[in-house]
């Protein structure tokens, strides 16, 4: 064997993770079930490991066996998938997944959220009762297609109280979170079209109720441009000055984001990317990560920032949301 | 874990691999210096690989063995070249899009899937004067190169060669079967980045303005004619054995694409994800590559079709984009 095989490779990364009083071929007889003598024949290469011992010794380490074997690339990275399914309790799931990593940042003293949103960040929704069940009917109905909302109409309120339940706490923990939100002018237009599919479709029972949910889509607008102005995330009703200042809002003019977010939590940052609306996939890999809060940064420098300061952006950008809702609200 | 049984799985995900002229057997070998009756007796899991050949074939075949394993658990593999802003290679970008395309062309049985955002990247070279500006645009504004900086835009400076490759990637994927979501906002992107260097001096005249303009119209009607034709042109005539790919095209009203592209190669799937507004992710987990089929035929249920059929409907709808352009060439 030489001193470049595979096998010599992953001894000597073996010794390197072990702790001091642990000896290798005692741990090795342990997870491979195998004698002493059989143990050290391995070691000295006279026999080859196989590949299912391979992945005993991969899940008695925790390590993969890319890493084992030193086949790890610099631009090869893990992702963890999360979907949303409309199996029972599927979406739940979803969101109470989503509730356990924002509360899992709240535990840092340095902590933070990113996110160059392509869409209204969907925790926005979540203050506005009309507009959370109507983007939860959107989802459940088109986008996981689930067979018991096919023959339901849009009726304003979300049922399923434990799905009421954890949006409300899914809202909750991303305030406890200073948050940095990239915008454009565009991010409003996928809820437009979304209400305007649902119209043409005859989702909804009157014209009266379409009009309602433009006007709740406005109020969610002007507090979002109340939370810009205050540079804090609060409750629509409640005192501003109460909250900390914990939201910056940029308006990226030239290119359509697409709701990457990056999650910073102490000195470790979690890259999250969405996929198929509600998808997302989520990257822990620190050199994968430093490089997408690289190119996010740039975005950022290159957006006009529209919190606390710079108040004639401000208007002009939030007029030019109210503007478009207005467009749709007359064509009803 | 049965070795056997991650032997056949792991010579499965190799002939996946593989385009269509080429044999397994003999690929084997080649990789792992055999003989190709030694290379048969490894597929047919009479003799077990060893370490170094399972390491050889996974890093030849860009495999991962984690997930052969199943000691990824979940997780899944994913491959993305990133390059810090200041040190984009475009001319590498480029040549990487050919090499990605002549591989899909290595196989009988291929279809793309593309959920726009944005103008796909094969149109934006429809035509010299809208592929040099993407050139500038990318090379100015995304990555800031510091030789950029005061250059304006102008046809002089994009090089022939690029040119050359870019009308390669444009003819292979004219001749590959493909599947587009656009709809009212994809084009916006394009249009933002031109308003953003008319308003900021990166343009040396308004003629060099309007030649830009005038290079989206022109790409919307070819689009339009190869809606209605349901076909793309074969635009190297040189390559006498191309035959025009099938093109269907669907207005999706409900959400905003976010550049996903699907690559159906043989029976293995590639799916490419777009992050932090320019950066793809790519994978090949079979799995993911299903679930995202899945999620992009489910789109084109929920979506108008305007390619083929639905005349009204397609005329409409690319009277809608060429006013979008003609409204602001009218405004200068």
């Amino acid at each position: 064997m030489t001193k470049e095989s595979p096998q010599k490779i992953l001894f000597d990364k073996l010794k390197d993770i072990l702790p001091a009083d642990k000896s290798l071929a005692e741990c090795l007889m342990g997870w491979l079930n195998v004698s002493s003598d059989s143990v050290y024949r391995r070691i000295r290469g006279e026999t080859p490991l196989t590949v299912n011992e391979l992945a005993a010794i991969s899940e008695a380490t925790g390590l993969t066996a890319n890493e084992l074997l030193g086949m790890s690339k610099p631009n090869q990275v893990m992702f963890e998938p999360s979907f949303a399914k409309s199996v029972t309790n599927g979406f739940a799931n979803y969101i109470s997944q989503i509730v356990q990593h924002l509360q899992s940042l709240q535990h840092f003293e340095n902590k933070q959220v990113l996110y160059c949103s392509k869409d209204l960040p969907i925790f926005h929704f979540f203050q506005f009762p009309e507009l959370a069940a109507f983007k939860y009917h959107f989802w459940m109905h088109v986008i996981l297609q689930d067979p018991t909302f096919q023959e339901r109409t849009f009726d304003g309120m979300i049922a399923d109280a434990e799905v009421q339940l954890l949006l409300q706490q899914a809202l909750d923990s991303y305030y406890a979170v200073p948050a940095i939100e990239v915008w454009n002018t565009e991010s409003v237009n996928s809820t437009l079209f979304q209400i305007d599919f649902y119209k043409h479709s005859r989702f909804f029972g009157s014209a009266q109720e379409i009009k309602h949910l433009y006007d709740v889509l406005d109020d969610l607008i002007s507090h979002v441009e109340l939370e810009a102005e205050w540079g804090t995330m609060y409750k629509p009703g409640s005192n501003p000055e109460l909250f900390p200042k914990n939201f910056q809002l940029f308006f990226n003019q030239v290119s359509l984001s697409d709701n990457t977010m990056l999650a910073q939590a102490g000195n470790r940052k979690t890259v999250v990317i969405n996929y198929g609306v509600l998808n997302y996939l989520i990257c822990y890999d620190q050199v994968f990560c430093n490089s997408v809060d690289e190119d996010l940064q740039n975005i950022i420098r290159r957006s006009t920032k529209l919190s606390e300061a710079n108040v004639k952006q401000r208007v002009m950008f939030f007029n030019a949301l109210h503007d478009k809702v207005n467009r749709y609200r007359k064509l009803i | 874990m049965d070795v056997r049984q991650i032997q056949v799985d792991l010579f499965s995900q190799v002939k996946l691999r593989l385009p269509d002229h080429l044999s397994l057997v003999d690929s084997v070998a080649a990789v792992l210096q055999i003989s190709a009756d030694s290379a048969y007796r490894r597929i047919r899991g009479e003799k077990a690989i060893d370490l170094l050949e399972a390491k050889q074939l996974c890093n030849h075949f860009n495999i991962s063995l984690d997930a052969l394993l199943g000691s990824q658990g979940s997780r899944i593999m994913f491959t993305s070249n990133h390059s810090a802003p200041g040190e984009f290679d475009f001319e590498s970008y480029i040549k990487s899009v050919l090499k990605n395309m002549e591989y899909f062309h290595s196989f009988q049985n291929k279809k793309m899937f593309y959920e726009c955002k944005d103008i796909p990247l094969f149109h934006q070279f429809h035509s010299r004067e809208l592929a040099a500006f993407k050139y500038f645009f990318w090379r100015k504004f995304l990555f800031g190169q510091p030789s950029y900086k005061t250059h304006k835009y102008s046809l002089d400076d994009y090089p022939d060669e690029l040119y050359a490759t870019s009308k390669k990637i444009q003819h292979l994927y004219y001749t590959m079967p493909s599947v587009e979501f656009w709809n009212l906002e994809s084009i916006n992107s394009t249009l933002r980045q031109i308003d953003f260097f008319a308003d900021t001096g990166g343009f040396r005249n308004k003629d060099d303005l309007m030649m830009v303009y005038e290079s989206v119209k022109n790409l919307l009607s070819d689009l339009e004619q190869m809606c209605a034709k349901g076909e793309k042109p074969v635009l190297l005539k040189e390559d006498t054995l191309a035959s025009p790919g099938a093109f269907e095209c669907y207005n999706n009203e409900v959400v905003l694409g976010g550049n996903t592209i699907l690559a159906i190669v043989g029976s293995g799937r590639m799916v490419f994800l777009n992050h932090s507004v320019f950066n793809y992710a790519v994978t090949t987990d079979l799995n993911f590559g299903m679930y995202m089929q899945n999620y992009l035929e489910n789109l084109a249920r929920s979506s108008t079709q305007i390619s083929q059929v639905s005349e009204v409907e397609r005329t409409a709808f690319f009277s809608t984009l060429q006013q979008t352009v003609q409204q602001r060439m009218d405004r200068l």
